[in-house]
């Protein structure tokens, strides 16, 4: 890349570090909106999903509204999820509501609002991952679990 | 997808037709307005599997933009596989290219002259997210 001054406008978009899932092999991409990138306090993480497995367990909240994204990793067909995603949503933390996701789907989990057990039921095809996106408006991302 | 309470939290992504005969696949979307979170975003993401001049014309917004632009290797997402150009500029004289070829994301903000952005190579699809903060997209 040229030595330029609008270089700040640019960032290498893999992640500083692993990610917590060991069963994600692939590295990890995360953008970043901090004060060196635009200061809109958001961030979006940005995994291939290669293999079945529960990504996370815990019914939790967080206090910032947060976006999740399944897509398809064929490049052909985006829309065509590739697999079979179960998410979890509560109102309460008592009623839990699980939704089966076989098409591309976003999901919007307001501030407050109970989410998980996350879990990859089935992958159709290594070769094309599930492109699992997390966008979440803060500056720090902070879970509120159950008492 | 079953008739539960918190259904509304839960969209199919909807899919939109290209703008660019070159991007031969449906395009997934995402808009953020008063019934899914009123955060005044828009997304999108596209594939390109062919080398192609995206857009041409340098314009600049009054919103902020952000471009990703990542590979598809599912071993590997930073292997962008292939090639981009895109052109910045402050004042809309003074062009500056970029030689882009590894997963980056670029931050276009308010008054910022942009474009042409190229696709020059391309060995496997790349993957394309434009995320803008604007209830509409208008260029000046």
């Amino acid at each position: 890349m040229a030595k330029s001054e609008l270089e700040k406008y640019f960032k290498k978009t893999a992640a500083p570090k692993k990610g917590h899932h060991p069963e994600v092999t692939a590295p990890n991409l995360m953008l970043t909106s901090d004060k060196d990138f635009g200061d809109l306090k958001f961030s979006i993480g940005c995994q291939a999903i290669t293999k079945p497995f529960e990504m996370v367990a815990e019914n939790h909240t967080h206090d910032f509204d947060q976006f999740l994204f399944f897509t398809g990793g064929d490049g052909n067909n985006m829309p065509d999820l590739g697999g079979v995603v179960e998410l979890t949503l509560s109102k309460d933390g008592k009623k839990l509501e699980k939704f089966t996701i076989t098409e591309a789907t976003c999901v919007f989990i307001p501030a407050g609002l109970y989410h998980c057990p996350l879990n990859f039921k089935k992958i159709n095809d290594p070769k094309k991952p599930i492109i699992f996106q997390n966008l979440f408006f803060t500056a720090k991302y902070e879970r509120n679990t159950k008492k | 997808m079953a008739a539960l309470k918190t259904a509304k939290y839960v969209r199919e992504t909807p899919a939109r037709k290209p703008n660019h005969k070159e991007v031969t696949t449906m395009v997934p979307t995402l808009t953020s307005d008063e019934t899914f979170g009123n955060l005044g975003f828009h997304m999108y993401w596209q594939t390109i599997k062919v080398p192609f001049t995206m857009a041409a014309e340098p314009h600049r917004h009054d919103f902020p933009q952000y471009l990703t632009f990542s590979g598809t290797n599912p071993d590997d997402l930073v292997d962008l596989g292939g090639i981009i150009e895109i052109t910045l500029s402050e004042d809309g004289k003074n062009m500056e290219k970029h030689i882009i070829t590894r997963a980056t994301t670029v931050y276009i903000p308010p008054g910022l002259f942009h474009n042409p952005l190229v696709f020059k190579k391309v060995t496997r699809p790349i993957l394309m997210m434009d995320l803008y903060f604007s209830d509409k997209y208008e260029r000046k």
